[in-house]
């Protein structure tokens, strides 16, 4: 005997040809599903047995054609994310990294870099700029963390060799 | 691909920002109103309107907002100012198509 079709199936057929992040992946084939149950129910409502239903449903909304289509619009955002993902940090990271130097090259002690307003600035800026950025706040939050781990490495490390 | 759905995919954007003008709807709503209203006419793969849903909220034309009605994950669209204006100028844009084309074809007949 056939296994019966269901919504799940479907889903798994259109995830198995996305290649996204999973809270994009997550949004989008809740969305999908929204809208294969609505057509079940309508079918349902105009006397179609469920498996006729869901198969009329899976046929209209065309599941590779549909797929296809989502992984290409988002390809791009999310490409540009990764890319920002690594080089906001990075650059704040340089931009405190130069702060944190005196002009003789000694590096500044902690007090001192306290004191000066660059280092809140760069610092807030390195964390409302992803926030505001990128869609999903964790992304932000990473790229922050990421920022300090980059500040410590760049900050310790010449300082080690000017000792 | 045949003429009409050369047509259709050069105006799925602007079909979506016309019934988007009524105020917020969700895909399937979409979907829907779009084969109701055109009595089929502009018939498509419903699963290829959320590329076009998601490509114009990109665009900045559309806002989407989630919202639990009836048991169900429903995600609304509603036009940005952005997409308001575009409309507009699509309008205008399909209006004066449509005017030349029904031009040109009376003057062959």
């Amino acid at each position: 005997m056939m296994s019966q079709l269901t919504i799940e199936d479907v889903l798994m057929r259109i995830a198995a040809n996305l290649h996204l992040s999973k809270e994009t992946e997550h949004e989008m084939l809740t969305e999908i599903r929204t809208h294969l149950e609505e057509a079940v129910a309508e079918a349902l409502s105009q006397g179609a047995d469920e498996q006729t239903a869901l198969l009329k449903a899976a046929d209209q909304f065309g599941v590779e054609e549909a797929a296809a289509e989502l992984q290409e619009v988002h390809t791009g955002p999310e490409s540009l994310d990764a890319i920002a993902l690594v080089a906001v940090p990075v650059l704040f990271a340089l931009v405190l990294r130069w702060l944190a130097f005196t002009p003789d090259g000694s590096a500044r002690n902690w007090q001192q870099l306290l004191t000066r307003p660059g280092f809140w600035i760069i610092a807030a800026a390195a964390l409302i700029i992803p926030g505001l950025w990128f869609r999903h706040r964790r992304y932000a939050l990473a790229g922050w963390i990421f920022f300090w781990l980059l500040t410590v490495i760049f900050v310790i490390f010449p300082s080690i060799n000017h000792w | 691909m045949t003429p009409r759905d050369q047509m259709r995919k050069g105006s799925t954007e602007f079909l979506i920002l016309s019934l988007l003008a009524e105020g917020p709807m969700y895909g399937y709503e979409i979907s829907q109103k779009l084969e109701q209203r055109s009595g089929g006419y502009f018939e498509m793969k419903e699963g290829l309107l959320y590329p076009a849903l998601h490509r114009m909220q990109q665009n900045g034309w559309l806002t989407s907002e989630w919202q639990e009605i009836e048991g169900r994950s429903r995600k609304y669209y509603d036009l940005t100012p952005q997409g308001k204006k575009v409309l507009g100028e699509q309008t205008s844009e399909w209006k004066t198509f449509i005017e030349r084309l029904g031009a040109v074809l009376d003057s062959g007949e």
